[in-house]
């Protein structure tokens, strides 16, 4: 092991890579942490993780029936348009909010240890995907209900989900860092959270008046909900999703890895 | 071949939330803690030098202990050699397997078992999943909680949670050991089967770092003292001469590096 003061620009690159390389190596570890979070959340309680499933079904239930008459959308279509949107969201609003809370939860293992920061935003991917897999039910249940198989289209689902992954993984490394150093962060990012909420269609289906508008064609949320939602039902990946998703990550990771190999060194001092 | 390597190493602490001119320069004049530096910077970039020029080198064999005052420095050195700093000048070289030993609680959760702790730790501690399972049982026994071990951590009393974090954490054969301060837990009994085992843990590591106060006891376990004052390191000399080291007057220049 050689840790170095910082010589270049270029040359910290190497280590920033290094750390990614053996946050991998760490997965068990990440693994165990992200369980071991989930566990102890819900000691004590019988159906422990399922209570998300009973407290967004509520949700669905309530929205996906009450909503259908201020809508003016049949319960058939707007039920399960609002299950799949609100179990993605909850996997989204999750992981933005608990991403930031990622390094101060690890502090104590970050300032002691040589354990690589990338890990704990590991640990926090995990245990949200863990409760989203939890909810999935719901989609099932919904879709069961209303015997809505589009075929194997559905499969697009899966890389509609790994795009979020991918997407989330920059998202929570890059308020991570940012919400270390400033702690007005966690509040501000719950407050943007919901009016993302209100102001996207997660729980509306955008009409042909708002289809156009910027909350819908510059809005990366509804996207990433789309490319999961769109598959499930109708089965078919909309292009316009890739088109902005894809880049989105490609330049998010760009971003997170520029402001991470220059905050590497200093989020230990900030915690 | 275990080998440490630090040349010139220097760490600053940037200062968050807490800028003053007239502390400064009150804190400029107090006999403990590192040396401010940074004066005429942007507020937010006010740092402590942690470390300054600091420059050791250790091989197999070597037991070296650490002294010196509060804040001087001693536990963010260790923490360096433990990978958690990374410095701001200089570097750190170190060649074998590194077990610290500078807070046994790390990675404990309270509310997990006894059995998920010894995961946990061992996992933190650097472990793989293969390595815990063949160490727990040893470790299990070794703490002499029996069946408490399926119970959560957070039902023990104090004294049988520091059993379990301190037998986990000596579980791990590393060739360089670092510990701040003398570890002592448990009852008379375990206490004596502790220091067995700590003793033998120090015996079987190449080299040994600790940052102790306790000159009797860097006698009886060291071969080598270093001291540090106001975040710079003093050369490294036998240990027979541990107080003369100590008595010495404070050598640290107060020409503190500007910050970073």
């Amino acid at each position: 092991m050689l840790l170095a003061g910082r010589k270049s620009y270029v040359s910290e690159f190497g280590q920033t890579r290094r750390d990614f390389l053996e946050s991998f190596g760490k997965f068990p570890l990440a693994l165990n942490l992200a369980v071991q979070d989930i566990l102890s959340r819900y000691r004590g309680s019988i159906l422990g993780p399922w209570w998300i499933t009973i407290m967004t079904m509520t949700l669905v239930l309530g929205m996906g029936i009450g909503y259908s008459s201020i809508f003016l959308q049949p319960v058939k279509t707007l039920l399960p348009y609002v299950a799949i949107g609100l179990v993605v969201w909850g996997f989204v609003s999750a992981s933005i909010s608990e991403g930031g809370d990622a390094f101060v939860a690890g502090g104590g293992m970050i300032k002691q240890s040589s354990i690589p920061l990338p890990v704990f935003v590991l640990r926090t991917v995990i245990r949200n995907l863990i409760n989203l897999a939890h909810q999935v039910v719901i989609i099932v249940a919904v879709l069961l209900w209303f015997h809505i198989f589009p075929g194997m289209g559905v499969l697009w689902a899966v890389p509609g989900l790994l795009l979020l992954v991918v997407n989330m993984g920059w998202v929570g490394l890059l308020l991570a860092m940012i919400a270390t150093r400033f702690r007005d962060m966690p509040q501000i990012v719950t407050a943007v959270l919901q009016l993302v909420f209100f102001m996207s269609p997660i729980f509306w289906i955008p009409s042909a008046k708002w289809a156009n508008s910027p909350a819908v064609m510059a809005n990366p949320f509804y996207y990433s909900i789309q490319s999961i939602r769109e598959p499930l039902l109708h089965g078919v990946m909309p292009p316009q999703t890739t088109f902005l998703l894809v880049p989105l990550a490609v330049l998010g990771w760009i971003v997170t890895l520029l402001v991470y190999n220059e905050t590497r060194r200093r989020v230990v001092h900030y915690l | 071949m275990a080998n440490i390597s630090v040349r010139d190493l220097s760490l600053y602490f940037p200062i968050i939330g807490a800028d003053s001119q007239s502390l400064k320069r009150y804190l400029k004049q107090v006999a403990i803690g590192g040396y401010l530096a940074g004066k005429k910077q942007h507020r937010s970039k006010q740092t402590v030098a942690a470390l300054s020029h600091v420059s050791l080198s250790l091989g197999p064999g070597d037991r070296l202990g650490l002294v010196g005052s509060n804040g001087s420095g001693k536990t963010t050195l260790l923490r360096c050699l433990a990978g958690a700093y990374a410095p701001d000048q200089g570097e750190v070289e170190i060649n074998g397997r590194v077990a610290s030993l500078l807070d046994l609680t790390m990675g404990i959760d309270p509310s997990a078992t006894g059995l998920e702790n010894i995961r946990l730790r061992g996992l933190v501690a650097g472990l793989t999943p293969k390595e815990i399972a063949a160490k727990t049982e040893e470790i299990a026994e070794f703490s002499g909680l029996g069946l408490f071990l399926a119970m959560p951590m957070k039902t023990y009393s104090s004294g049988m949670q520091a059993r379990l974090a301190f037998a986990t954490a000596t579980s791990v054969e590393a060739e360089i050991l670092l510990m701040d301060e003398w570890i002592a837990v448990g009852d008379a009994d375990f206490r004596k089967q502790a220091q067995e085992r700590l003793t033998s843990l120090v015996e079987q590591a190449h080299i040994l770092v600790i940052a102790s106060h306790d000159a009797v006891l860097l006698k009886s376990i060291c071969n080598k003292v270093m001291r540090m004052d106001h975040g710079q390191a003093s050369e490294i000399v036998p240990v027979d001469q541990i107080e003369e080291l100590m008595a010495r007057p404070s050598y640290a220049t107060p020409d503190a590096p500007s910050g970073h």
